[in-house]
């Protein structure tokens, strides 16, 4: 049975007495500190992962690629190419965690969608909740051959700029903006040169997403949570957006947890939408 | 690591001057079980009793021996102290999805001090670094800019800048944003009339003296986000406000470019700033004809920095308006009529309550704006009726209730010290209250059902101290305006003519501002239970004692106000708050059983965050730390969770407020730089608050309703930090 949501420790344990049809990525990574991430999964990871860069492979920063903002995504087939280079093919299981609550594994995760593989899940609890029970290592991880990863139909909706701009003030659109609220007010703004939000967006602060034990919040919980939030609005009209396009995702997530899904993703979100001031923007 | 929030509200067990303490985290509550044994062991439950009481201290000691091995051992340093500014900034610097938080080793400290008054003052918008500085006085600011100044760290490699020169002339010559990148942050832009960033930040870019940032090392979003801000005037610097002239006139193509540009050069082996010289580059004329004095700001230098922001009232002031000096001392009245960083007494300073915002007024002896026309008979209408020189009422934001209490001779005493306040022609700003609320006639209504001057009466069954101390606290003291709960028409109490009398000192959350003042109650199960005079004067003289420290709301108030009283009136409010009561304290509700399962099912989580967060300065019995303070008593350097009524208080907001946005204890004269906490606002999540401060609330003996994450959540959310 494929997993294309979220995995459990427990059931990841299984899928690695197949490894070959199983392939896990260790996301882990710091805004702060580009070269953190790949450290720490050098430092320790799950047995047999291997280690997929936010900057470098999970993003285009050349100018190549499909968005603008903080980090563009690449290329359906550029993304396509890299999977085949690390050996992942169409009929693999992929499974992503990071040290980051979901944040950047979340990334690889609606990525594979995009690129039409829908047996991805993401491992619920990252890296801690493995560690509790299970061993890490420093070892490296053979590669693997080389395969070949077709490009398939779409499983996820990009939505761009210009599509968001078109539908804006419409009930067809309901924008959910996924960062804290001091900034989705326009009280602080740490990371973009302008302050506030998209007209009209809705707020639900990606961190929102995750009990205290560091796992998603149940299916149950995620679905009221997001009812009351979207107060009748159809769940299908739900666009997702942070500030880079990354912390979006676990909003996205968890409402396919919830059995509200599929949404989309403005990917080129905050950091592209206020890269033109003359784009409308509303603040409190 | 939990503060306890709030004035006056120690623990109710144990709390005796002179307890043993140590520079080390307390092995508390180990000796808890032999305390109440005796010491004749006459029969054999004794016995076991007393070996079992033995058997568990030992248990306890060794658990926290093996813990204390574990962790970091506390130092009573300046660098413990502020661990509420490493734990967000880290030692490099930190970014997180949401936040970036930049490296302050080896700054200059002209330049992190002016950041620190800034901050503080409301002209750097971050309310998270408003709310944490704000009980801080500037010569502490001073220590702590001095303090990160002088650390010398090196700087990791940027692993995103080129190799070598080819590969960066390559990248000049192949990237267009690159080259005007280069061209800005090096030549400067005569035609748009753009100085070189190297003109004011040293040629190496790493900053010059005595207070330039240098550009290096920090992320290309960061410089974005700053010259975005200047840009748009979001962030903005004293006059001469140069950074916002130059990002004026730099196009949102420019920023993006010179900041990446910046981002991605490599890290010279010299970081430390340039020499306090002019510089010398080409462009230096240009910032000349730029009329961009940036040299020139008006930074206070050290000797001024080591003032304190309240400065003890004037000794030459005629008697008269000496003893008003300490009056408005008495009344805090500066705090409110004045805004931060401007001039003091001039009033403008924006207060937010349910009705809408209010300013308060210009008390300077102005004849236009201030009081400069008013005589004593006008300036008592306003203290003792609520009525301006005019006859126009009074918004009871200006808490005239309480002050409707004061003397006739205390009111001309203070009326002469403001008039000898120089004069500031500063307009008073009109209020920005909804309908009906900035009519007369609602308030004429509202005074109708709710104020009556009082003329206080001295109780003859009770002594001269407890009198005054009732004068202190229900007059000038104005306690009540916290510390009672307030109708939906923002009243303390009930009408005047159900009740007659002085507002209870009961309890309230403080509007707008979502911190919980607790009841003043001596009662066996009120926050005051047990204590004695000496420690309520110690808590309001300095901001902490052995088992208390004030945060939040009340340590602004030890700041600005009580710090200051003298130590006879402080023991009068001993005297009048902790006299014998009989009403009991209402007990702490009982958690229901399902309320009770929820808390049981985030124990297991709650005790995994508080280990990984909370255990090394709290300890892992929740025993606290202390430290000798400057005075040479022992004061908590972090409060302890275990017998503290501030930790089971009902309501949790004040918990909730600090575990989202840390805090210090006042700087006062008594304790100048206290300890501090780091805010986890962008660390924990709502449940993973929750799950910690339930954890807290039900471990070592406590037994407080559980906090959910909707407690959190509102506080969050509400005050948009």
């Amino acid at each position: 049975m494929p997993y294309i949501t979220l995995i459990s420790v427990e059931q990841l344990k299984n899928l690695q007495t197949n490894p070959a049809s199983l392939m896990v990525f260790d996301c882990s990574f710091d805004l702060m500190n580009p070269a953190k991430g790949e450290a720490d999964f050098l430092q320790s990871h799950i047995p047999g992962a291997i280690h997929a860069h936010l900057d470098r492979h999970l993003s285009d920063k050349t100018g190549q690629g499909v968005n603008g903002g903080r980090h563009p995504l690449p290329t359906r087939e550029a993304f396509a190419a890299w999977l085949g280079s690390v050996g992942f093919s169409n009929t693999m299981q992929a499974v992503v965690y990071d040290r980051q609550s979901a944040n950047y594994c979340g990334r690889l995760w609606w990525m594979l969608k995009w690129v039409g593989h829908t047996q991805v899940a993401v491992l619920d609890g990252g890296l801690q909740a493995w560690a509790e029970t299970e061993p890490v290592t420093p070892a490296a991880t053979p590669p693997r051959p080389a395969a070949t990863f077709a490009l398939q139909a779409e499983q996820a909706t990009l939505a761009t700029t210009d599509g968001v701009l078109k539908q804006l003030g419409r009930p067809a659109q309901t924008i959910l903006d996924a960062r804290a609220t001091p900034r989705f007010k326009g009280e602080v703004e740490p990371l973009d040169p302008i302050a506030g939000h998209i007209p009209g967006a809705l707020n639900r602060p990606f961190g929102l997403n995750i009990g205290a034990d560091g796992k998603f919040k149940p299916a149950a919980v995620l679905k009221a949570e997001f009812q009351a939030l979207l107060a009748g609005r159809d769940p299908a009209t739900v666009v997702h957006h942070c500030g880079s396009g990354v912390s979006a995702v676990p909003n996205l997530l968890a409402m396919e947890i919830a059995g509200l899904g599929p949404t989309a993703l403005y990917g080129g979100s905050w950091s592209e939408w206020c890269a033109n001031p003359d784009r409308p923007m509303a603040q409190g | 690591m939990v503060r306890q929030p709030g004035p006056p509200h120690g623990a109710g067990l144990n709390r005796r001057p002179g307890i043993a303490f140590s520079l080390l985290p307390q092995l508390a509550p180990g000796p808890k079980p032999m305390a109440h044994t005796p010491l004749h062991i006459a029969t054999p439950m004794a016995l076991w009793r007393f070996c079992r009481g033995l058997l568990a201290a030992f248990t306890l000691l060794c658990a926290g021996l093996s813990m204390a091995q574990n962790t970091k051992p506390f130092e009573n340093t300046l660098a413990q102290r502020l661990q509420a500014c490493t734990g967000c900034h880290g030692e490099q610097g930190r970014a997180g999805p949401d936040a970036y938080y930049p490296r302050l080793a080896g700054k200059p400290a002209l330049y992190l001090y002016k950041q620190l008054l800034d901050f503080r003052d409301g002209r750097r918008h971050y309310p998270l670094m408003t709310g944490l500085l704000q009980p801080l006085s500037d010569a502490y600011l001073f220590d702590i800019a001095q303090h990160f100044a002088a650390l010398d760290l090196p700087y990791p490699p940027n692993q995103t800048a080129p190799a070598s020169a080819k590969l960066a002339a390559n990248q000049k010559a192949q990237n267009p944003a690159w080259a005007r990148g280069e061209q800005l942050a090096l030549q400067g832009d005569l035609a748009r009339q753009l100085p070189a960033c190297a003109s004011c930040h040293g040629d190496k870019l790493t900053g010059q003296l005595p207070k330039t940032p240098g550009l290096l090392g920090l992320s290309a979003d960061y410089l974005n986000a700053q010259l975005g801000g200047w840009r748009t005037g979001r962030r903005a610097g004293q006059s001469p406000d140069c950074m916002g002239h130059v990002a004026r006139r730099l196009q949102p193509a420019d920023i993006a470019a010179v900041s990446s540009w910046l981002a991605g050069q490599a890290i010279p082996a010299n970081t430390r700033p340039a020499p306090a010289a002019m510089a010398t580059s080409p462009s230096n004329a240009l910032r000349q004809s730029a009329d961009l004095t940036c040299a020139a700001t008006t930074a206070p230098m050290p000797q001024q920095a080591k003032q304190p922001t309240h400065q003890a009232p004037e000794v030459e002031l005629p008697p008269l308006a000496q003893r008003g000096a300490y009056l408005a001392r008495l009344g805090h009245c500066q705090t409110c009529h004045s805004q931060p960083g401007q001039a003091p007494w001039a009033g403008g300073r924006p207060i937010d309550t349910p009705f809408g915002l209010v300013f308060s007024s210009n008390l300077t002896s102005d004849k236009t704006h201030g009081l400069g026309q008013w005589s004593a008979d006008d300036f008592w209408q306003a203290l003792h009726h609520g009525k301006g020189r005019n006859g126009r009422l009074l918004l009871p934001v200006f808490p005239y209730a309480n002050y409707s209490l004061v003397t006739r001779e205390d009111a001309d005493a203070l009326f002469a010290y403001l008039q000898q306040i120089a004069p500031v022609a500063r307009d008073n700003q009109a209020h920005q209250l909804r309908w009906p609320y900035n009519t007369q006639w609602a308030l004429w209504i509202w005074r109708a059902l709710f104020f009556k001057p009082l003329d206080l009466k001295p109780d003859a069954t009770q002594s001269a101290q407890w009198n005054r101390g009732r004068y202190l606290v229900q007059g000038l003291g104005h306690c009540s305006a916290c510390h009672s709960d307030r109708n939906a028409l923002g009243a303390t109490g009930s009408p005047w003519f159900q009740t007659a009398g002085l507002p209870g000192l009961t309890g309230g959350v403080i509007p707008m501002q979502n911190w919980y003042a607790p009841a003043l109650s001596a009662a066996p199960t009120g926050v005051l239970a047990g204590w004695q005079t000496d420690e309520l004067q110690a808590l309001l003289k300095d901001g902490v004692t052995a088992t208390a420290s004030a945060s939040g709301p009340m340590a602004l108030v030890v700041q600005g106000s009580t710090q200051y009283w003298t130590d006879a009136d402080l023991q009068a409010v001993g005297a009048y708050l902790l006299a014998p009561v009989t009403a009991p304290g209402s007990p702490p509700p009982a958690p229901t059983s399902s309320v009770a399962a929820r808390a049981e099912a985030l124990n297991t989580s709650g005790a995994k965050l508080y280990d990984k967060h909370c255990a090394q300065c709290h300890g892992d019995q929740g025993q606290g730390t202390r430290v000798l303070s400057a005075r040479g008593v022992a004061v908590q350097a972090y409060p302890r969770l275990t017998a503290n009524p501030a930790i089971t208080q009902a309501n949790p907001v004040n918990l909730v407020q600090t575990v989202l946005y840390g805090g210090f204890a006042p700087a006062v004269q008594g304790n100048p730089q206290p300890f501090g906490m780091p805010p986890y606002v962008l660390d924990l999540s709502d449940a993973q608050i929750a799950a910690v401060l339930t954890h807290v609330r039900r471990q070592w003996g406590n037994q407080a309703p559980p906090v959910s994450e909707l407690d959190v959540g509102r506080v969050r959310n509400s005050t948009g930090r």
